[in-house]
């Protein structure tokens, strides 16, 4: 073989590379979640989400360099930022020149779960923001609709545009870019908290616990849910602490791969949650849905049970009064599934 | 005397006061008029007397342990034999309603199956744990960070 072939050959290698390793979609899947890493960019794009039910929508300004992120978002009036800089997510409020700084959750998740749940497909190429992308659609395994629709860049891997959908298959969230940039020089400064901003640092960071240290901990026997929808496992337990009344609450939480599923409990108080047969009748549970029958006569077990469904169109919320737990569960399933969960860890 | 006999069988009562009103007043009237009457009525005072001049004394140990003991040979006599399996059979018996009363009144879906409630509005319990769900989604796989970023804002701007 003449030198000169050698060459080219070696040539090639190199150049296409890069292809090479985009070469499934997965591939192309999971370079995208390390794009900014090796990159810098700026972009402008259209943000929209459902939440409570209804859509928000605004503009961010968006800058990304070596594994930082930061959204300044613009909605109607209102402004304000986000930054992600690795530990923190701080949010910037603009107009009362204050920072909060929450904790950045971390999420140990197998990638190997999610290719075993899902399915990535190509399909087709398209230009978002003047860039030709690849369009990556990713659905379980077993049936239904997409989660995940991608627009990668063809040369960063970047998420050009990006749609969510829920277990029913309605959009949840997407943005898409209108404008980028790859490469632009950005001051370290963009991902700090502006000096002489007040700083708010409210949670403490959480520590992975087993169910004994949980149940130590809030001093009720916390409990491991007899089902789990089929491709979920346990990323870990932690305790947790929120809201006005600091209720205080253990969190085992799931994973598919993609969704995430959180079990919340807490210990139950007395016979809340549940109305009794009897002299009094109606209305002698506490909190919404807590109404009794009634009818009996005051002696006997205790009423029909109540469990309260909230569906916020990205995720659904339900909680069951078990006999020793009060349990929430969080996550993008069927109202089924999830009733089932909660149940199961009676 | 045509009611003689009657009023005979009245003079116990009335010797001890036991009688009143008009079975007390035509009792008085025959012994008004009948000696053979008063001399039985003052038999049975004097018998009275006699035994409430009488005093009581304490009988030895011995003799109520005779009764005792004669009163349980007429027990045993009169009562019919029963097989012990039967003392057996209505304990169990009773332990099976016990056991079977206890999981009825512990039963945790004593009308069916549990209620479910669709609510519009989460209450603060409900919130907290869906905005705790939300501040893990930003480092979900895949995360769009831009929406969730949205909801956040959301989130600590009070929905």
């Amino acid at each position: 073989m003449r030198p000169y072939a050698i060459s080219l050959f070696l040539l090639s290698l190199v150049f296409a590379g890069p292809c090479l390793a985009d070469s499934t979609p997965w591939q192309a899947v999971w370079g995208s979640e390390t794009a900014t890493d090796k990159i810098t960019m700026t972009g402008s794009a259209n943000v929209m989400t459902v939440n409570d039910g209804r859509s928000l929508s605004a503009t961010a300004a968006v800058t990304a360099a070596r594994g930082k992120i930061r959204f300044d978002y613009q909605a109607s009036k209102r402004r304000w930022s986000l930054i992600d800089d690795g530990t923190h997510l701080i949010q910037l409020h603009p107009d009362r020149k204050t920072a909060l700084l929450l904790e950045r959750p971390t999420l140990a998740v197998d990638r190997t779960l999610a290719e075993r749940n899902y399915l990535a497909r190509e399909e087709g190429e398209e230009t978002v923001a003047g860039r030709r992308a690849r369009i990556i659609e990713i659905a379980p395994r077993e049936g239904g609709p997409p989660v995940y629709r991608l627009w990668l860049d063809r040369e960063t891997r970047f998420a050009l545009k990006r749609e969510r959908h829920n277990v029913e298959g309605r959009l949840t969230s997407g943005t898409e870019y209108t404008a980028v940039q790859f490469g632009p020089a950005i001051a370290p400064e963009v991902f700090a908290v502006p000096q002489g901003w007040v700083t708010r640092q409210p949670v403490d960071k959480e520590a992975k616990l087993s169910l004994s240290q949980l149940g130590a901990r809030l001093g009720f026997a916390v409990r491991s849910p007899k089902y789990i929808p089929p491709g979920y496992v346990l990323l870990g337990g932690y305790e947790q602490e929120w809201g006005r009344h600091r209720l205080r609450m253990a969190e085992l939480r799931y994973t598919d791969g993609l969704r995430v599923l959180s079990i919340f409990q807490r210990e139950r108080m007395g016979d809340e949650g549940m109305g009794r047969h009897g002299a009094r009748g109606r209305g002698q549970g506490r909190g919404e849905g807590d109404r009794g029958r009634g009818g009996g006569l005051g002696l006997g077990p205790p009423g029909r049970e109540k469990m309260t469904l909230v569906d916020r169109g990205t995720e659904k919320a339900l909680r069951y009064f078990g006999r020793s737990a009060a349990v929430v569960v969080v996550g993008d399933l069927t109202a089924e599934e999830i009733v089932r969960i909660a149940k199961s860890v009676d | 005397m045509t009611d003689r006999d009657h009023i005979v069988d009245r003079l116990a009562d009335y010797a001890v006061g036991a009688l009143r009103g008009r079975t007390k007043a035509r009792v008085e009237r025959h012994l008004a008029e009948c000696p053979a009457c008063r001399r039985e009525l003052a038999t049975l005072q004097r018998t009275g007397e006699l035994l409430n001049a009488v005093s009581l004394e304490q009988a030895p140990p011995e003799t109520w342990d005779a009764v005792r003991e004669r009163i349980g040979d007429l027990r045993r006599a009169s009562a019919p034999t029963r097989p012990r399996f039967a003392w057996g059979l209505a304990m169990g018996l009773a332990a099976v309603l016990i056991v079977a009363l206890g999981i009825f009144l512990q039963r945790p879906t004593p009308v069916g199956e549990p209620l479910l409630v669709v609510a519009v509005e989460a209450d603060d319990e409900m919130q907290a744990t869906i905005d705790g769900h939300l501040s893990t989604m930003w480092a979900a796989p895949l995360a769009d960070e831009a929406a969730v970023g949205l909801r956040l804002a959301e989130w600590e701007n009070g929905g």
